[in-house]
């Protein structure tokens, strides 16, 4: 009692200093921090975790020239008092402490993380309302409205995104009360995924890429958050899904600033000078690759052992799976290979935030499934011996380091492409059409179906996706009361 | 994982994949009149490439590499998860990591061609993804329909819970047919198709690059070749006793393999190439004959 | 006669004067600047087959060159040459490609060769001399010696048609070291996807200066195996064409049984260049056993001329005066016996492959070629006779041992290449009919007679069906037996033009196939001339620009 009340008072003091000096004043409140932390680890003061955590992030927070020393020391002292429901406030306090300070350097990320409470608020007292799954399908941008979830991300981009994975967060939690609806959300679904893919092949803009990769990605999502056996694997998808779509973006959004272009087909040759962002774009494709196929192969066990319906999902999957290689790699190419169009020099604070993000994403994707619990969690399955991702992981690996291998001992001789003969490698380079034009007359029949939806999406694509998460929210509550 | 079996998979795997691919050249050698080549031929040639000095295009660099590389490590990879000669296989529940690798290794052949920037690699890349996009389902289709008829994901010959009928019936054919579609020889050789592309999507491989890629398209098309025999097993009325069981695998074994090289030579001698709209119109065909062997099996597997 | 008095009322005071070289072959002369008129008369209106332009250099002995145009009218069996005089000084002809467009290629190698240009050409650029050759030297000229050395200038490019700016197009080269065509030639495809946009063709790769080196080193004797060495796979046609022009120039017959072998070596040429053919064109669809099957058929052919004429190929046989090889009765025998053999499993062989359905659909509907097009580019042989256009020399121009026997020239309607394709499968029955008459009905008597005078100064024109289409051998007789101009057509070189347009809006995999339908013989179509061997060599190549970026 003698010790909390110490400390209490030695914590106050950084508060009182602020008056006449905000760096002493950071800098006692530092100190005792570090004081703190250090008796604690020597074993004479007894602080609990949270409280450690607490400790740690003030110490963060205080690195941010913005902050307020004198509010983060009041938050710390309430967190040593042992009163009931403190920790929760003082937890809410610092991550809005912590949104400002992002908001400061990164305005974006500060802004999601402040909308974030409220939403999460909503989301708490949202139940079973029927009539807002169609808004909840419109916000993942399901199918058949394409032009609308395309105007969307035109306008409302980032937002859009953060409201999407909230519904489907929702839809997750609810399960139960969506139970009538299962298969008709994994149709969804499903089509949502194939329907990304296909657009994606021929998608001529970074508006197109972002929409229709977002589709896949939510489809997926849509597919693991509708079903009770793959909670487990909704979860696990959901951060590395944040990072992949978040990377996606960041990238391209930036060489569009940049370059005032918005065309795939206007770059080229960019990776020789973006070898950063060009070597993440890559990892990302691959990352979600192995994540469509993790849940392709789950999908298929789950069928194999009991629910049908399955086995078509994962036969769909694995389609999705294996196509979504080449699709990523035409993106890829369009923009990172051939002959450069434009000069951009990039920024290392960009190459820092995109390293950064993808180390995120890979961490977020890989550690998880190398335990084994995870996977017997997902349905009470048995794991495989050799889990897909790992064998996947491991042929890749293997062929990398062999071809190193070879690169380095065989030291094989540069030659230049044979066929150029009588043309110049410089005009073959510049010709930048479209190579898959075979593709769009195969598939014609597919593309041709078109939902009359262009009158539509100009209206729904300029509302701001919060609206309609508000709107969602209202049905909610009319639906809890009635 | 039972890695005697392993080993065992692989060996063969390395050593008969070319020598099949050889009886596969000798026999539409002989239809057309021709002594031809031994059936070693193949092996010859790939030692021949791995012999030459190592040549990238300028843009590919080391793209150029790493893909047949992978494309070998992704087809014998294929063969840990299937029982060959032995009773069992190296690995358990092995089945969908099979479909998923064969997917997954058409695909790589389709991006492989794209890595060098060569017009006629990106073409010939190109129509190797179409077609991927096409026959794949086929495949993925009539495989699952194989593992539902078999009860397990295992993909060895101990497990045997299913009984000679239609479904397997049609399973096995429309298997066959996607075969044909996916072995990339005439009719289906479009993608590579020499007098048009110039090779397509393997003109910038020579030396060891193409020797890693000549014998890893072989080994994945031995490892196609080696399903029919869970198809066949079905049909051979037999005592499950080990001993029996040993010989006749191997038996079927080779039979299966020496069934699929005589349908796809046969194919090559008889048919001239198909352009892009006949080809799809064939494998929209397998495609549906496969849905209907699934839907069959589904129907079997409820009902029993 | 018709022709001569339809183009006398229609321009009377543009003729200068008009004399019959010999029977159905008329000079025609007018001033260069009426060609352009006459041409289109005659071309367009009264239905004229384009049969070859040449250039000659007469300045060292009167002072001008003179141009000729010949063209002939197959179904009244009528040459007529159209030729007027360029004085030295004043260059130029005014062109007439703007209103004949298969005049394109022959004007052009005209400018290059002897520096007459055409004024109002859409497209004068280079056409057989290499890119490096400077500009302001004339090969074909008398006072440019055969073995002369240019200076070497520095490296230029072809200019090739841009795409139009702000369309999207891959460009696609084809050649010239391509697996589908045999020979050097490069065809630069723009293409949307696989689409096939536009095209545009550079040729030049295999000159070898046969024309230069048979005025300046050959005598009338030798030229033959020369010209025989034209091209490797009709090699006789040529030989046969020269023959046959410097006999009409003597006014000479050659004896009766010469004539008759003659037309056997011919026809024996033409089914192994037809086997030859179907064995490429299945193996260029893909249908590899169709090669196999077809060439063991042709190795039976090859095998016949080997009895007849001690050669697979380069037969030597046919020289002027006759023949140089008789045909004994043992080996007539045997050569019957071969044919039959020949017959029954062609035969065979056709029925197994033309009705293969995935072999039909490669070749239908493909690379179609409509008749007025095809009359527009004045082309020859079975891609004519493919769209409608019913002409062949061996019916229409008689020659050698043809008025006496008994064939008939298919025809087709679609111009696509299984009209093509259909052509050449009948023609060579239909040669196999006509050798096995001529060897069973060949007239006894002395197989050579030597010709003793050649007057010099004579213009002559010999007309022979190839395998591809009609040949085309210009002389003009010189003096000290030797030629003092010989001009060489090969049919390849008229199709050749016509080919962007069938290659037009069909994809990439069609390409190859629809080249290879016109039966290239790309080594025919550029003989022209250059320098020596050694230096000269490295120019023709260009291996610079095959090496350089």
């Amino acid at each position: 009692m003698i010790q909390i009340v110490f400390y209490q008072a030695l914590l106050v003091i950084p508060a009182l200093v602020y008056f006449y000096s905000k760096k002493v004043a950071a800098i006692s409140l530092a100190a005792i921090q570090i004081l703190l932390l250090s008796l604690s680890i020597a074993g004479f003061v007894t602080l609990q975790f949270p409280q450690i955590l607490i400790i740690l992030a003030c110490l963060v927070l205080l690195t941010d020239p913005g902050s307020n020393p004198q509010l983060l020391s009041i938050v710390t002292l309430i967190s040593m008092v042992p009163l009931p429901g403190t920790l929760p406030l003082v937890s809410l306090a610092l991550f809005i402490f912590i949104a400002l300070s992002a908001k400061r350097c990164q305005k974006t990320l500060g802004l999601y993380m402040l909308i974030i409470i409220p939403l999460t608020f909503i989301l708490q007292y949202l139940r079973y309302p029927f009539a807002a799954l169609p808004l909840v399908l419109l916000l993942i941008g399901a199918p058949p409205f394409h032009k609308w979830f395309s105007d969307l991300y035109s306008n409302y981009r980032s937002t859009g995104v953060l409201v999407a994975l909230t519904a489907l967060t929702h839809l997750n939690a609810y399960q139960a009360s969506y139970a009538s609806l299962t298969s008709l959300l994994l149709f969804l679904g499903a089509l949502m995924m194939i329907v990304g893919l296909f657009q994606c092949m021929v998608c001529k803009t970074f508006t197109e890429l972002y929409s229709t990769s977002h589709r896949i990605v939510f489809g997926l999502l849509l597919v693991s958050a509708s079903v009770s056996e793959l909670r487990a694997l909704f979860l696990y998808l959901l951060l590395p899904s944040i990072f992949t779509l978040s990377i996606i973006h960041f990238v391209h959004n930036s060489l569009a600033e940049r370059t005032k272009k918005s065309g795939m087909f206007e770059f080229g040759g960019l990776s020789t000078g973006m070898k950063a962002q060009s070597a993440c774009t890559l990892a990302t494709y691959l990352i979600l690759f192995t994540l469509v196929s993790l849940s392709s192969e789950i999908f298929m066990q789950i069928g194999i052992s009991g629910n049908i319906e399955f086995i078509l999902l994962g036969c769909i999957t694995l389609f999705v799976a294996a196509a979504s290689l080449a699709v990523f790699f035409r993106n890829y190419t369009l923009i990172y290979e051939g002959l450069s169009k434009s000069n951009i020099p990039s920024s290392s604070s960009q190459k820092f935030a995109v390293t950064a993000l993808s180390a995120g994403n890979l961490v977020t994707a890989l550690v998880p499934i190398s335990s084994f619990s995870i996977f017997s969690s997902i349905g009470g399955l048995r794991p495989p011996e050799f889990e897909a991702l790992n064998t996947l992981l491991l042929i890749v690996a293997a062929a990398t380091i062999l071809s190193a291998i070879i690169m380095v001992f065989a030291k094989p001789s540069k030659m230049r492409s044979w066929t150029t003969g009588y043309a110049t490698l410089n005009e073959l380079r510049e010709s930048r059409g479209e190579i898959f034009t075979s593709w769009r007359e195969i598939f014609e029949p597919i593309y041709a179906i078109k939902v009359p939806d262009d009158k539509a999406s100009e209206i729904v694509g300029k509302i701001n996706p919060i609206m309609i998460f508000v709107t969602l929210a209202v049905f909610a509550v009319i639906g809890e009361i009635l | 994982m039972n890695f005697p079996v392993l080993a065992i998979n692989i060996l063969l795997a390395i050593l008969m994949a070319p020598i099949f691919d050889g009886l596969r050249r000798k026999i539409t050698a002989r239809l057309q009149n021709r002594i031809g080549p031994p059936i070693t031929q193949t092996w010859y040639d790939i030692l021949k490439l791995l012999r030459k000095e190592i040549i990238l295009p300028e843009n590919g660099g080391f793209l150029v590499l790493v893909f047949p590389v992978l494309t070998l490590i992704l087809s014998l990879t294929m063969f840990a998860s299937i029982s060959t000669i032995t009773v069992q296989s190296p690995m358990e529940r092995g089945g969908i990591i099979f479909i998923e690798l064969a997917v997954l290794s058409a695909f790589v052949l389709a991006i492989a061609g794209s890595t060098s920037r060569n017009p006629y690699g990106m073409v010939g890349g190109s129509r190797e993804v179409i077609l991927a996009t096409l026959v794949e389902p086929s495949i993925i289709v009539s495989l699952t329909a194989l593992i539902l008829l078999k009860g397990s994901t295992t993909f060895d010959d101990i497990s045997r819970s299913y009984s000679a009928g239609i479904p397997l019936l049609i399973a096995v054919v429309a298997y066959l047919l996607s075969l044909l579609a996916e072995s990339g020889k005439i009719p289906f050789d479009l993608a590579e198709a020499e007098s048009e592309l110039s090779g397509g999507p393997l003109i910038e491989f020579s030396g060891p690059p193409l020797a890693f890629l000549k014998l890893g398209q072989s080994v994945r098309n031995l490892a196609l070749y080696s399903i029919p025999k869970f198809f066949m097993i079905a049909f051979i009325p037999l005592g499950l006793t080990e001993q029996h069981h040993s010989i006749t695998v191997v038996i079927l074994y080779f039979a299966s393999l020496f069934l699929c090289t005589i349908v796809i030579s046969l194919a090559e001698s008889l048919n001239a190439r198909y352009r892009l709209s006949e080809a799809s119109k064939f494998y929209v065909m397998v495609l549906v004959l496969s849905s209907i062997a699934l839907i069959l099996s589904v129907l079997t597997k409820g009902t029993s | 006669m018709d022709i001569i008095t339809k183009i006398r009322s229609k321009f009377p005071d543009n003729i200068i004067k008009v004399t019959e070289l010999r029977e159905k072959t008329q000079l025609m002369e007018i001033k260069k600047a009426d060609f352009p008129q006459i041409l289109d008369y005659a071309h367009n209106s009264l239905g004229g087959h384009f049969m070859t332009m040449t250039g000659t250099d007469y300045i060292e002995s009167l002072d001008h060159f003179i141009i000729d145009y010949i063209l002939g009218w197959y179904e009244e069996g009528v040459l007529v040459v159209f030729r007027a005089r360029i004085r030295k000084g004043d260059e130029n002809f005014p062109s007439a490609t703007p209103y004949v467009p298969c005049a394109d290629w022959y004007e052009r190698e005209v400018k290059e060769s002897l520096g007459l240009s055409p004024i109002g050409h859409p497209n004068p650029r280079k056409l057989l001399l290499s890119d490096e050759w400077p500009e302001d030297i004339y090969p074909l000229r008398k006072n440019y010696k055969h073995d002369a050395r240019p200076p070497y200038k520095a490296e230029a490019r072809y200019p090739f048609e841009a795409p139009e700016n702000g369309k999207m197009f891959n460009i696609i080269p084809f050649g010239p070291y391509h697996f589908a065509i045999h020979e050097p030639i490069y065809f630069r495809f723009l293409t949307n996807g696989e689409r096939i946009v536009n095209t545009d063709l550079r040729a030049g790769f295999n000159y070898r200066g046969l024309e230069k080196i048979a005025e300046t080193r050959l005598t009338y004797e030798t030229i033959p195996f020369m010209a025989e060495r034209v091209c490797g796979i009709c090699g006789s046609v040529h030989a046969e064409a020269y023959t046959q022009a410097l006999e009409k120039a003597a006014n000479f017959e050659a004896p009766e049984r010469a004539k008759w072998i003659r037309t056997v070596m011919l026809e024996i040429e033409r089914i192994h260049s037809h086997l030859l053919w179907l064995g490429v064109a299945s193996h260029m669809v893909g249908f590899d056993s169709g090669l196999m099957q077809f060439w063991r058929v042709r190795d039976k052919d090859m095998f016949l001329a080997e009895l007849l004429t001690g050669n697979r190929k380069l037969y030597g046989m046919i020289v002027p005066g006759g023949v140089r090889r008789d045909i004994r009765d043992d080996k007539k025998e045997k050569a019957l016996k071969l044919v039959s053999e020949i017959h029954e499993e062609y035969e065979e062989l056709l029925k197994a492959t033309l009705n293969l359905g995935t072999l039909k659909k490669r070749l239908k509907d493909v690379g179609c070629l409509r008749k007025e097009d095809a009359k527009k580019y004045s082309v020859m042989g079975p891609v004519a006779r493919a769209s409608g256009i019913s002409i062949d020399s061996r019916r229409d121009y008689p020659y050698e041992a043809y008025p006496h026997l008994d064939f008939e020239s298919p025809v087709e309607s679609e111009g696509d290449v299984l009209a093509r394709t259909i052509v050449r499968a009948h023609d060579v029955l239909q040669s196999i009919k006509i050798i096995e008459q001529a060897l069973e009905s060949l007239p006894d008597g002395p197989v050579h007679t030597p010709l003793d005078y050649i007057p010099p100064g004579v213009t002559s024109v010999g007309l022979v069906e190839g395998p591809r289409g009609t040949d085309v051998h210009y002389i003009i007789t010189g003096k000290e037996d030797t030629v003092y101009r010989w001009r060489v057509r090969a049919p390849t070189y008229a199709n050749l033009q016509a080919t962007p347009l069938m290659l037009e809006g069909y994809t990439l995999a069609d390409a190859s196939i629809i080249i290879g339908s016109i039966d290239p013989c790309i080594s025919c179509a550029e003989r022209v001339l250059v320098v020596d061997a050694n230096s000269g060599k490295e120019r023709i190549l260009s291996s610079k620009d095959l090496l350089k970026r």
